[in-house]
């Protein structure tokens, strides 16, 4: 399994990447960005993937960075899934991302790859889709056009598609954190798998703000495997205000997840996936209360 | 006789370790040769279809493409590849009670007219570099009229069903009928009869190495070498001769090192065929590398049998008869049907007592990549069965799984025992020295001192089952080797069999240096090379350290009685008063008086000075090919430890226990690390391991992104004991061990799941089919989410 | 805008198909002209005879072409020669000491990992045992804790079908031990 020919771009300055994106699409070529190449690089072995042109950003050292400041964690398209693994102020900043990350792929993928391009090759399983959710976040994009924010609801537009345009560059994401261990505060992200690294059959992310008198306050919860793409559980979130975090209450509230269109496929039965969201999806919020009330998560 | 050297037995490092860990291996696709093209293939991606077009020009055109090659061009210089290694031997064939219908195994070496799988090679294109080769591929066109395929077995036998293989038009690929004693009258009269239906999905070996073929020849010069991934050499090599009409001492095959097996590389497949061919048009070396896509949908599957069992037992558990009627998916081919089938039979029973038993296999053609014994071979497929048997009669009888065994089990005062079955080899089966009973007990007295750690957090549920296995080892009909002294008075062993990762270079070194007092590493060995010896078999169902240790054995015992007699005329001394040692030989009690290995070979020099010492021929050489009686039997018992998850149904293998009885160990180290390998497999057959096909018999699992095989998360603690019960069958007391691990290991992870689940377990027959994947474990316990793809 | 560009001066957005790249193999530089396409795997292996790192899928999931890139376990496979320029590489046959022959066996001369994991028979067949040393050393070079749990999810992206993993984690603790690095029961 060889790639197949391809022209290589190597960019050094954002300018480039633009250029090189608006010039694929006018010569009507198919461009794509490389930063990781940890799932792009596999389809182009598998000859799935035949982009004309890979736009190489490595060199832009300036996108890879990222920085936690007032709760909101922005970072860009060259941080790496270990950058974040190895940061131990954003791991302690929230559980939900400390529970997720460790689960994506293996140590050379996280090495390697990219958040933001795990968000722009918008894979539904992917940890860092369902944390976009979780986490109100939003993707900038830039190109020879300009800059645009998309934010976590319009991101992903079904397997393999995003809302970006074939010459916009994945610039940066942010993902509000929600300040785990600050009052009241708990986020958790649980994942049923065949296989350690594997990607997830079903995933839940869920995080909690309890009030005063430990009641839930808000809640949000992101389900994924669920339906072609992950979704807000709104109605499960709804149910939820005002309610104990007990079992109970969470197994009350989780009878009105919509069981979407699950499909049987070659890793799970439909049946299978819907059972196992309700079972992720109770761990989770139980994990994010626990860890609300400063207890340790279960 | 022996020097009172003592290396058979010990944990020495094998000798291999040392030029893998720095990434010195030289496997088939790291060998450099100067003009060396590249192999890619246009491969079907329909299971049947009649190909109406097939145009290669745009690929030839491709710069740097120096050929294409489709079925036509083999036409009159390839005969139609048919392969039919095994023979129905006559204490088979004979016996009244037991009829068998072999086939040859037909598969074209690029198809022609039709296309009979996903995966069939259609055209070969040969290139300056694999990706050039690639890009040659994409420029064919290849347009096919979809036919009806044959995917299921019920596809198959099924009236008006269409043909796999135009030679076997009832898409038969081997049937077999074998019964003894009344079993009939002992279900008549049985007070108890259970049924169960027990299926071990179809899996692939998946060696971490694909295949590989690199194949030379010169214009003007006779003869063709080719380097293969494979574990039989000598297969391979009468294959090619017989196909290219070449005599077989014109072609040479050479194992090199080879990447993992299992089965898998057991078969001589077209490309082998094909790249000899290809080296002889084009008078160069060419080579095809498999990618791991290919691997999936070309390189042959394993198991896919289907069992139904009745069993007739008395009130207090005794097994009076037993019956079993399987089917097996061989997909377009079955070339090795006497062991993937046949080990059924001789292996059913186990170390029961079973008084009656009949057994009845149909396998069936599809269209589906070819099946050879995997790992086990049928012992897998047959000893689950069983067990899920045993654990059945448990259930209804209300008793614990270890004591239904008890009572069925064969004990060492049994001993020998005929079983009423015959094996492969036509010899009437019986258990040497097996004592089972003993293994058993030390398993659980393993168990007790080696515990799996930790209760079951809320939600999960913890529990241990169990299973036994037999496995005839050693099966002939031979294995060879030649042990030699060369000119620097080195002792070299070459030997039958091959290498993929047993340490045969350093178990066999043991062997001989016991013989001359000489350290192992002082003795070179090589395999796998069809130039070394005459005659020759390969590597597969335990057999290599039982026939070719054997044969090294005799061989290195009369080269060193040569020795003795040329040093004795040599040094005017009686042979008897005379030690070999250290690479000499010796007076005894007199050192000083000595000649030296080397001084012995110059003296067996032919010339006029040629010391004869009653030898008739020159050299130091002794060749030994060893004929086994029959095959010697190891067996042993297994414990797996389960969590299970009640929310997920995901199983986690948390510990296994195995106890083996392999006769005698000639490196520690090497049986361990068989074990651990073989038991990590089992677990990946028993939850993870599943090729699927669609219902139009496009494969779905071909990357190890579908194909999940057991990561170092999955992959258990192990816990090992043994006892050592010497064969008598051969002269080095061994039995095999390769296969031990992977036969009872799934059984104990089912039975294990099941005293897990305990009282919820509502339909315990989820748990009697391969893999069991999460929706089994929930359907056990009551939880109908539907029936998984992996699950035949 | 098609044909060969120069490496190493100012990339523009020029695109090519081949490319000169400087890179350091095993602490020696290496200078080479590449076709864009050629993964760093195929590079190592065909360009610089180090046939050490193995191909088991060309999709990432198997481990066998681990290689450490700027001190990061990497997949070769995954990843072009082109962006190996610039960059430090260290493959399997960079361990150790080179020792001379005839004993280039000798134990003194492998790195500790190796030394394990021959000695304690951490690999069989040897094919996935290059990329699982490397991932094992990318494992011992982060700062802990260390523990066999841990190391069984870190290793969990290098497969192997010979040894059931059981003599790999052995021979891990072992080096760990030989390296200084502190190991969690």
């Amino acid at each position: 399994m060889k790639a197949p020919a391809f022209e290589y771009v190597r960019a050094e300055s954002l300018s480039d990447v633009h250029e090189a994106l608006e010039e694929a699409l006018s010569d009507d070529l198919v461009a794509k960005v490389l930063a990781g190449g940890q799932s792009l690089v596999p389809l182009m072995n598998f000859r799935l993937a035949r982009p004309d042109r890979l736009v190489d950003i490595n060199r832009l050292g300036e996108l890879r960075h990222h920085e936690l400041e007032g709760g909101v964690l922005r970072l860009g398209a060259l941080c790496r899934h270990a950058d974040i693994e190895r940061d131990p102020d954003v791991m302690a900043a929230s559980g939900a991302l400390a529970d997720a990350v460790p689960l994506i792929g293996h140590p050379s993928v996280r090495a390697r790859g990219t958040v933001v391009g795990s968000l722009a090759h918008g894979d539904p399983l992917a940890e860092w889709i369902a944390l976009l959710l979780l986490f109100d976040g939003a993707v900038t994009l830039s190109s020879r056009r300009g800059r645009r924010t998309v934010g976590a609801a319009d991101w992903l537009e079904g397997y393999l598609r995003t809302a970006a345009a074939d010459d916009e560059l994945v610039e940066e994401a942010t993902f509000v954190l929600p300040g785990d261990g600050g009052p009241g505060r708990g986020s958790a992200f649980v994942e049923v798998a065949h296989r350690h690294g594997d990607f997830c059959l079903v995933a839940a992310a869920a995080s909690l703000t309890l009030g005063d008198g430990g009641e839930v306050a808000a809640a949000r919860l992101v389900v994924a495997g669920l339906g072609p793409v992950p979704f807000r559980a709104v109605g499960v979130e709804t149910g939820l205000a005002g309610l104990r975090p007990t079992e109970a209450a969470f197994a009350q509230a989780l009878e009105s997840l919509p069981d979407e269109d699950a499909q049987d496929d070659l890793h799970a039965t439909a049946g299978y996936r819907r059972h196992t969201a309700r079972v992720v999806a109770a761990r989770a919020l139980v994990a994010a209360a626990g860890r609300a009330s400063g207890g340790a998560a279960a | 006789m022996t020097t009172g050297a003592d290396y058979v037995g010990q944990p020495l490092v094998p000798r291999e370790n040392r030029v893998f860990v720095r990434g010195k291996g030289a496997y088939a696709g790291d060998l450099a040769m100067s003009g060396l093209l590249s192999v890619a293939f246009v491969r079907s991606p329909s299971a049947r279809a009649r190909i109406t077009a097939l145009d290669t020009t745009a690929a030839r055109e491709l710069d740097g493409v120096v050929a294409v090659v489709t079925a036509e061009d083999l036409e009159g210089h390839v005969a139609p590849f048919r392969l039919m290694h095994e023979v129905v031997p006559p204490g088979i064939a004979q016996n009244p009670r037991i009829s068998v219908d072999l086939r040859a195994c037909n598969v074209p070496v690029l198809a022609r007219g039709e296309v009979s799988h996903v995966g069939q090679g259609v055209a070969a294109v040969v290139a300056v570099d694999r990706a050039t080769a690639e890009d040659a591929a994409d420029l064919v066109r290849l347009e096919l009229e979809e036919l009806e395929p044959v995917v299921t077995t019920d596809d198959a036998l099924a009236a008006g069903a269409a043909v796999v293989d135009p030679a076997n038009p009832d898409n038969l690929a081997f049937r077999l009928h074998s019964e003894f004693g009344d079993v009939a009258g002992a279900f008549e009269r049985a007070p108890r009869r259970l049924s169960l239906r027990a299926k071990s999905g179809r899996v692939t070996a998946s060696p971490m190495e694909t295949r590989a073929v690199l194949a030379s020849a010169a214009r003007g010069v006779e003869g063709v070498t080719v380097w293969s991934s494979t574990q039989v050499p000598y297969l391979v090599r009468s294959a090619i001769a017989q196909h290219l009409a070449m005599r077989e001492e014109d072609v040479r095959v050479i194992a090199p090192d080879v990447g993992g097996g299992f089965g898998a590389k057991v078969h001589v497949y077209p490309e082998e065929i094909l790249l000899a061919f290809l080296a002889r048009s084009l008078g160069g070396p060419v080579r095809w590398v498999e990618d791991r896509l290919e691997h999936f949908v070309t390189t042959a599957h394993g198991r896919d049998q289907d069992h139904h069992l009745d069993v007739a037992f008395e009130d207090d558990g005794r097994i009076l008869a037993v019956r079993d009627h399987f089917l097996q998916d061989c997909g377009i081919g079955f070339p090795f049907p006497m062991s993937s089938a046949w080990n059924v039979v001789s292996h059913l029973q186990g170390l029961l007592r079973i008084p009656a038993m009949e057994v009845d296999g149909t396998c069936v053609l599809t269209n589906k990549v070819v099946n050879v014994p995997y790992r086990g071979s049928g012992r897998p497929e047959s000893a689950f069965t069983r067990d899920r048997m045993v654990a059945h009669m448990a259930r209804e009888l209300g008793a614990p799984f270890l004591d239904v065994l008890r009572r069925n089990l064969l004990s060492l005062a049994d001993m020998p025992y005929e079983t009423g079955a015959i094996y492969r080899d036509g010899v009437p089966i019986v258990y040497d020295g097996c004592d089972m009973e003993t293994a058993v007990a030390k398993l659980e007295a393993l168990i007790e001192e080696s515990p799996a750690v930790g209760e079951a957090p809320p939600g999960h549920r913890r529990g241990i089952g169990y299973g036994t296995y037999t496995e005839g080892t050693g099966v002939g009909p031979f294995e060879g080797a030649a042990v030699s002294i060369d000119e620097t008075g080195r002792l070299v062993v070459t030997a039958g069999g091959a290498s993929q990762g047993q340490s045969q270079h350093t178990t066999l070194a043991q062997i001989v240096a016991d013989e001359f007092g000489v350290g192992p590493d002082e003795v070179l060995v090589r395999n796998g090379d069809t130039s070394f010896l005459r005659y020759g078999v390969g590597t597969f169902a335990s057999r290599t350290t039982i026939l070719a240790g054997s044969a090294t054995l005799e061989a290195a015992r009369k080269l060193r009685e040569r020795v003795l007699a040329v040093a004795a005329e040599l040094l005017e001394i009686d042979a008897a008063d005379l030690v070999v040692a250290e690479g000499g030989v010796s007076a005894r009690g007199t050192p000083s008086r000595a000649v030296s290995l080397r001084d012995v070979f110059m003296a067996t020099w032919p010339g006029p000075r040629r010391v004869t010492a009653g030898l008739d021929s020159p050299g130091l050489t002794e060749q030994s090919y060893f004929v086994p009686p029959t095959v010697t039997w190891s067996y042993g018992a297994v414990a797996a430890a389960v969590d299970v998850d009640l929310g997920t149904g995901i199983v986690a293998v948390e510990k296994v226990w195995v106890v083996h009885d392999c006769g005698r160990i000639i490196n520690p180290l090497v049986v361990e690390g068989q074990v651990d390998g073989a038991v990590a497999q089992g677990v990946g057959a028993a939850l993870l391991e599943g090729i699927v096909y669609d219902g139009s018999g496009i494969p779905l699992t071909t990357s190890f992104m579908d194909y999940l095989i057991p990561t170092a998360v999955e992959s258990p603690e192990l816990a090992k004991d043994h006892l050592a019960i010497w064969s008598e069958r051969n002269p080095l007391g061994v039995k095999g061990i390769g296969e031990s691990g992977i036969i009872a290991t799934p059984s104990a992870v089912a039975n294990a799941i099941e005293a897990a689940l305990g009282d919820l377990v509502v339909d315990p027959a989820q748990l009697d089919t391969l893999p069991i994947r999460p929706e089994a474990v929930l359907a056990a316990v009551g939880l109908d989410v539907g029936r998984p793809a992996a699950r035949p | 805008m098609s044909g060969p560009t120069p490496g190493g001066t100012t990339g523009g957005t020029t695109p090519s198909t081949s490319r000169a790249i400087r890179t350091t193999v095993n602490g020696r530089p290496v200078e080479a002209s590449v076709a864009v396409r050629r993964s760093l795997a195929d590079f190592l292996r065909e360009e610089l005879g180090l046939t050490g790192t193995h191909l088991g899928c060309e999709q990432g999931v198997c481990g066998a072409c681990t290689v450490m890139v700027d001190g990061e376990p990497t997949r070769s496979c995954l990843m072009f020669a082109v962006q190996a320029d610039g960059a430090e590489v260290l493959t399997i046959e960079g361990l150790g000491e080179a020792a001379p022959p005839p004993a280039p066996e000798a134990s003194d001369a492998l790195h500790p990992l190796q030394a394990a994991f021959a000695e304690r028979h951490g690999l069989q067949c040897g094919f996935c045992t290059p990329g699982m040393i490397m991932a094992s050393l990318a494992y011992l070079d982060r700062p802990g804790p260390h523990s066999r749990a841990d190391l069984r999810r870190q290793l969990s992206g290098n497969l192997c079908r010979c040894t059931g993993y059981v003599k790999i984690l052995e021979a891990v603790e072992e080096a760990a031990a030989r390296m200084g690095v502190e190991w969690e029961p």
